[in-house]
């Protein structure tokens, strides 16, 4: 890999990580032409490849000021309309269908654990009333104010919201399973595990992958 | 003297316009054309260059556009507006009331040192 490629891959690294939007595609591409000439300059005045590239790396300054000035500004255009401040009104028809639920979810929650068997009957099937008022009051929300699910769960996180939401699964079950009540600490402790796996394996594949580039 | 950047915050947007107010222009070019006028003591970071021309770009100052280059990136060009132009002229009018202000304490100061 040559001194070029080298300065387009130090911005791309910059960049890696954040909202694919226009406005960083366009901000990575004047930066890159920007280094790349100057870098080019000072091979004209003399300078060694390995000396030009340090110098136009350092010249940049705090990338990450950038990177956020760019990102900052994309962040700001995907919020949706509701996120910003609303009238008391408005903004109490927005979210008072989640709020009623959000109640009902809270009061489910105290009667199960601190006084169960006054309204319903303890259990699973209590749990799960639960569960689907908490669901429905997040599906409101969500759907009052247009958003979508897709941001809440990031693709590039989807091995650790599996794990984790698949042990928390396992978990519930276990609670109401006398059998398996006995095992329960080994349901976090095997999410944690897991999780380590994961993130080793994940780091292992960006190691090999910038192995292929870089030969 | 080397300029820090410290002593230029504030400035920094004045320069940029300063410029542009000759011709539109582009990163690189830009920041040849401060290290030129400086003397060749300072030198606009990458970072500040940028952050700076989306700040611009945001209150109006300076509207941007693609060159037409036919290999390699492409260049971002930048245009001041008549807006710019204003908030340069305002910006002028501000350095020359802070430089007769230093002026009042740093030019007898530099009376004294050059008598001892």
């Amino acid at each position: 890999m040559n001194m070029e490629e080298k300065i387009i891959l130090y911005i791309n690294r910059a960049f890696a990580g954040s909202p694919a939007a226009e406005k960083t595609e366009e901000a990575k591409e004047a930066l890159c032409a920007d280094l790349l000439e100057k870098y080019r300059g000072l091979i004209e005045k003399g300078h060694s490849p390995e000396a030009a590239y340090q110098a136009t790396i350092s010249g940049i300054g705090d990338i990450f000021e950038l990177v956020d000035s760019v990102t900052g500004e994309n962040r700001e255009k995907a919020l949706p309309s509701s996120s910003k401040i609303l009238p008391a009104a408005e903004s109490f028809q927005k979210w008072g269908p989640a709020a009623v639920c959000g109640i009902f979810f809270l009061l489910w929650l105290i009667r199960f654990y601190l006084a169960p068997g006054l309204l319903f009957a303890s259990g699973l099937p209590t749990f799960l009333l639960g569960a689907v008022l908490g669901a429905l009051g997040m599906r409101a929300f969500l759907h009052r104010n247009r958003l979508s699910f897709a941001p809440l769960l990031p693709k590039e996180q989807r091995p650790y919201q599996l794990v984790w939401g698949g042990c928390g699964l396992l978990f519930l079950a276990a609670l109401f399973s006398r059998r398996l009540n006995p095992a329960l600490w080994l349901i976090p402790a095997g999410a944690v595990a897991l999780h380590q796996v994961i993130s080793a394996w994940i780091a292992f594949s960006a190691s090999r992958k910038e192995e292929d580039f870089h030969e | 003297m080397n300029i820090t950047s410290d002593m230029i915050y504030g400035y920094t947007d004045g320069m940029i316009l300063c410029c542009l107010s000759e011709q539109d222009s582009y990163g690189y070019a830009i920041n040849n054309f401060i290290l030129e006028k400086s003397g060749f003591k300072y030198e606009l970071k990458e970072a500040t260059l940028y952050t700076t021309f989306r700040r611009l770009e945001k209150q109006g100052h300076v509207t941007s556009y693609w060159g037409n280059e036919s290999s390699g990136p492409r260049r971002r060009y930048y245009s001041i507006t008549q807006e710019g132009r204003a908030y340069l002229k305002q910006r002028i009018r501000e350095w020359k009331e802070i430089r007769q202000l230093m002026d009042a304490f740093f030019i007898d100061k530099k009376e004294e040192e050059t008598e001892t």
